[in-house]
């Protein structure tokens, strides 16, 4: 991993990230809405130990469906952060995917700046 | 029937999210962590409680304040700053992970370092190892003697205690005097040979400061103080810190 990134290539990475998961969620709206309500079910329910694998592995599976060329969308970065072998402990996680709900909700805030749309309470 | 009143309270008070925020240089964005983990990559305690500096971050931004209490990776870290070294955004993860380390209450943190800063305040040499100031002086000067008698190339050879106007003041780390006595003779060795006008002081003379590892303010600044004082006292010019 190069560690001569600098804040404009970040952002740049950023962008790019925020556009492939605007494709992807454009192109799988229901395993989107499904990937979600999945992560909110984690956080929000204790999960048995024997239901760990079985969770993550539907997990990984809904955010490789989601981007499966690997674009570079959150699904994809997601994606390798929750598999079992780099998420270090069980307990992370729940962290993973409220980071990953986060992101989603960042990505949604975006999306609706680029289509200069506002929330109707 | 339960008669407990059920409590909900205001606004969840975010200790960590703020401090994310105060170290985020201008326009920082937290969500540009996603794309990076230098942090982790270069991270000597990365994996370590199922943690790395990456996830830590992540955790403050997400205002997972208890966990982070909770979790004893703050206490693995060794603060060598590597993750702010290769961060893009330059972000103090180590300052972060220091007020992580003051959330806990203090008889609770980690016993060895606990122990190590009360011994250093019980007396002026401010020694993690608990040794007392003449303990120090004798062990000095009964080291000295001996070698400048086994080796006569060294006999003119000083490790002066409280010499005042000295220029340099030399602090010690407690384990050399205490364990191995012998491993002070290389430094004194090279002074000597440098022609370098320097001295311990009798108070504050051990280096090492573990009040800073617990995170209590107090205690570090008093540990740190002590040696201050004795370098002002004297009127030595350059401190020179060994640790």
């Amino acid at each position: 991993m190069s560690i001569c990134l600098t804040v404009k290539e970040l952002e740049a990475r950023w962008e790019k990230a925020l556009a492939a998961t605007r494709a992807a969620v454009t192109q799988h709206p229901r395993t989107y809405r499904d990937l979600k309500a999945q992560a909110a079910e984690i956080i929000e329910n204790p999960i048995d130990i024997n239901d760990y694998f079985p969770r993550v592995e539907k997990l990984v599976d809904q955010l490789k469906a989601m981007d499966p060329c690997g674009h570079g969308s959150i699904f994809d970065i997601f994606s390798a952060r929750i598999s079992p072998s780099s998420i270090w402990h069980i307990k992370m996680l729940r962290m993973e995917c409220r980071d990953l709900l986060s992101h989603l909700n960042a990505f949604n805030e975006w999306r609706r700046r680029q289509h200069h749309l506002r929330m109707v309470k | 029937m339960n008669d407990d009143v059920i409590q909900l309270g205001g606004k969840k008070r975010n200790t960590f999210m703020d401090k994310v925020k105060e170290i985020l240089p201008e326009g920082g964005n937290l969500n540009l962590c996603l794309t990076c983990g230098a942090c982790s990559s270069g991270c000597p305690a990365t994996g370590l409680d199922g943690m790395d500096p990456r996830k830590f971050l992540r955790m403050a931004a997400l205002g997972l304040d208890q966990e982070i209490a909770k979790s004893d990776w703050p206490w693995m870290c060794t603060m060598c700053q590597r993750c702010i070294y290769v961060c893009p955004m330059s972000i103090d993860i180590p300052q972060l992970v220091y007020n992580a380390r003051g959330l806990r209450p203090r008889e609770e943190r980690p016993k060895g370092i606990l122990g190590s800063c009360d011994m250093a305040l019980r007396n002026e040499s401010t020694s993690a190892m608990g040794t007392a100031p003449d303990d120090f002086v004798f062990v000095v000067e009964d080291v000295l003697e001996e070698y400048q008698e086994a080796q006569p190339e060294f006999a003119d050879m000083q490790a002066p205690i409280d010499k005042e106007g000295a220029e340099f003041f030399l602090n010690q780390n407690s384990r050399e005097p205490v364990t191995e006595p012998d491993e002070l003779v290389p430094l004194w060795k090279i002074l000597h040979l440098a022609g370098a006008d320097w001295t311990y002081g009798s108070a504050g003379w051990a280096g090492e400061n573990y009040c800073m590892f617990l995170a209590d303010n107090d205690a570090w600044e008093k540990v740190t103080r002590t040696t201050v004082n004795q370098a002002n006292k004297l009127g030595v010019k350059t401190f020179l810190n060994t640790e």
